[in-house]
């Protein structure tokens, strides 16, 4: 009777329940000698221009040509891929990407990442062309001391690499300290090899200390004196609560050169010490709403004053109608990094994402913002993204630059935006 | 005699069994789900009310009560995404990205019904005290409590098959009692190594109508790893560790 009892209980579980429907072959999962994937991308944008900004008189000087818009188109195509044998790998990523605007066509293609690496559990050695991201910041990086500036309003953008020799090595331990990680790395600056690391050839040594550490993320990472200044910094990340994580960076720049204009409007090169840093949180509501705050010093940002002083520069180049004195005017600020995203000294990111808004599975809708605190312009970023379709992700977004004259965002070139990317993965 | 039987049958189930059975019932349930270390492939299937469905592939690497890795081999948007467990620390690699950022065990990854807690789940013993099990309708029925607010469901209600000593279904509830998804187990197979334990799990959410998800089990096998294998540094190599 038992017997019968169980076995009749036993059934449902027996039973192949739609086992036809639920195909799960895993061979075609295992590891093999090749391995390649990749997105081909297109973004249609909308653009509309800020007539009165100093930049769309830099970009548009003659009254004949000053149009209010433009319609943008791009594409991207990403290929990665890798071969192995044994402990050891050939690894690849590489990007082409192709625009047409109110400027014309153009295209590019770039190899992100090529690079040899042999690793076992322990010890990892790679050599190429590598993207390193050091840093616990999500829109910002000041620690980030060997690898090219994010984005802050598209963070998540993949980057180009530099040319480097590393080694890792890893140890995991019981008690407080939990795991113990050294990153040493080379970077060689030659005419040939890194050259838009720095104009000055140099063996760079650059290096990270990860420990975790009673649950907290903590690196010490430095940069030693060559192309670039000698710098060091720390940065850490840990979840105070489950629902709460708390980040922060600290990078030091000794001797670092900053570009200052005097009010002779002639450029000078001040060098001095400079600290920046960052503070984050990220916190998840029981609506599955993500916030992300960021607060950042730029160190070696421009003060108000040194900003308006580039403005006033760029406007009376413009205002002589000379291509000349326009053309000096914007390569005296492009040296000092004026067309460079987040120029100045202080700013606050947020990001607010929602999963699922009215209960659709594999939406998500987000605002970013980046404020800038010392002249309080800001741009505001709405967008949805969708994931429901097999292999293809969609994106809408716009983007909208707010601010008073000679203020970051309030002059910019483009005021507006608005676009669609659509991914293909393969 | 059949009167007897079923009368002591009745009793049987009436009477609440020791939290300490409860506990060894559960270390059991853990051990015959999966072995302590190990490795093994699961596919994940989001199903719409529409009847359109979408597939995650990962493969899974465990040691110990407390660390466990995850790489998305499958859809290619996916592919390459990494998450590691540490006890309560959670980390998620994305290759674009470049490196492991904290996250939570409430988000989720992969969007639907499931969440890395139902992804990067560590033995059932490991994240919850075994309250209470008692008999019914021919099943043990264990009550779960979590051992910290750092698990993603307050309470388990799991009913485990007797014979097989596997669960069968398992309900989650939140703190406030909400009932957030149910559980069924299904397909007993044999892994080979002694592992005999179901191949499917479905589940379903009140808080998502309609919606269903689906988890295929296969290749799970004992393995040791070693500890730097769970480490951030490891996360981008996760898929040399494929046999």
């Amino acid at each position: 009777m038992s017997r019968w009892l169980t076995g009749l209980l036993l059934i449902p579980l027996l039973m192949p329940v739609q086992a036809e429907e639920f195909d799960f072959d895993i061979s075609r999962y295992e590891k093999k000698p090749f391995e390649f994937s990749g997105h081909l991308e297109i973004k249609p944008e909308y653009r509309y221009f800020d007539q009165d900004s100093t930049l769309y008189r830099l970009n548009f000087p003659t009254a004949d040509e000053q149009p209010s818009s433009d319609d943008r188109y791009s594409g991207v195509l990403e290929l990665e891929g890798l071969y192995r044998s044994g402990a050891s790998s050939l690894n690849f990523h590489a990007q082409a990407t192709a625009q047409h605007d109110i400027y014309g066509g153009s295209g590019n293609a770039d190899v992100f990442q090529l690079y040899y690496r042999h690793s076992t559990d322990t010890l990892t050695f790679e050599l190429g062309k590598r993207a390193l991201k050091w840093g616990t910041g999500y829109a910002w990086n000041p620690v980030g001391f060997i690898q090219r500036v994010k984005d802050p309003s598209d963070p998540e953008l993949s980057r180009e690499g530099f040319v480097i020799a590393s080694l890792d090595y890893v140890k995991s331990f019981d008690g407080p300290l939990q795991a113990i990680a050294f990153t040493p790395v080379l970077l060689p600056v030659t005419h040939s090899i890194n050259e838009d690391f720095s104009p000055e050839g140099d063996v760079n040594l650059a290096g990270r200390l990860y420990l975790l550490y009673r649950d907290t993320d903590i690196d010490l990472l430095f940069l030693t004196d060559g192309s670039r200044s000698g710098r060091i910094g720390l940065d850490f990340s840990r979840n105070l609560a489950t629902n709460l994580e708390m980040h922060g960076e600290l990078a030091w720049i000794h001797d670092q050169a900053r570009f200052i204009l005097d009010e002779g409007e002639a450029i000078n090169i001040r060098r001095q010490d400079s600290t920046s840093y960052l503070l984050g949180i990220r916190y998840l509501s029981a609506q599955d709403t993500t916030y992300i705050l960021e607060y950042y010093h730029n160190g070696s940002g421009l003060s108000k004053n040194e900003a308006e002083r580039f403005f006033n520069l760029l406007h009376s180049a413009e205002s002589t109608g000379e291509v000349s004195a326009v053309e000096k005017a914007r390569h005296i600020a492009g040296q000092a990094g004026f067309f460079t995203p987040n120029y100045m000294r202080d700013y606050l990111h947020l990001r607010v994402s929602q999963k699922e808004p009215f209960d659709i599975v594999y939406l998500s809708a987000d605002l970013t913002s980046i404020i800038n605190l010392q002249d309080h312009s800001y741009s505001l970023v709405p967008g949805v993204n969708y994931t429901g379709f097999n292999n293809i992700e969609l994106r809408l977004r716009a983007a909208l630059n707010q601010g008073a004259p000679h203020s970051e965002f309030g002059e910019k070139l483009v005021e507006n935006r608005i676009e669609l990317r659509v991914r293909y993965f393969f | 005699m059949r009167y007897v039987f079923l009368l002591l049958w009745l009793l049987l189930a009436a009477v609440p069994l020791h939290a300490q059975d409860a506990q060894q019932l559960l270390q059991e349930v853990d051990r015959r789900l999966q072995p302590e270390s190990y490795e093994m492939y699961r596919k994940l299937i989001n199903i719409e009310p529409d009847g359109d469905k979408k597939a995650f592939v990962l493969y899974t690497v465990k040691k110990g009560n407390d660390k466990m890795l995850a790489l998305f081999l499958d859809p290619p948007s996916e592919k390459g995404r990494t998450t590691l467990r540490l006890a309560d620390n959670m980390w998620l690699y994305i290759p674009d990205v470049g490196r492991p950022l904290r996250i939570t065990s409430l988000q989720s990854v992969v969007g639907g019904v499931f969440n890395n807690s139902d992804i990067m789940r560590l033995d059932f013993s490991a994240e919850y005290h075994a309250e209470s099990v008692k008999r019914e309708d021919g099943e043990y029925l264990l009550e779960l409590k979590a051992k910290s607010n750092s698990v993603a469901y307050d309470r388990l209600r799991m009913w485990v098959d007797q014979e097989a000593r596997v669960p069968t279904r398992i309900e989650a509830y939140a703190a406030s009692g909400l009932l957030i998804k149910t559980l069924h187990y299904s397909n007993i197979k044999d892994f080979g190594n002694g592992i005999v334990r179901p191949a499917m799990l479905e589940t379903d959410s009140p808080l998502h109508k309609g919606y269903k998800s689906v988890m295929l089990f296969s290749g799970v096998k004992p393995r040791d790893f070693s500890d730097e294998v769970f480490s951030l540094s490891f996360m981008s190599k996760a898929g040399e560790l494929r046999e």
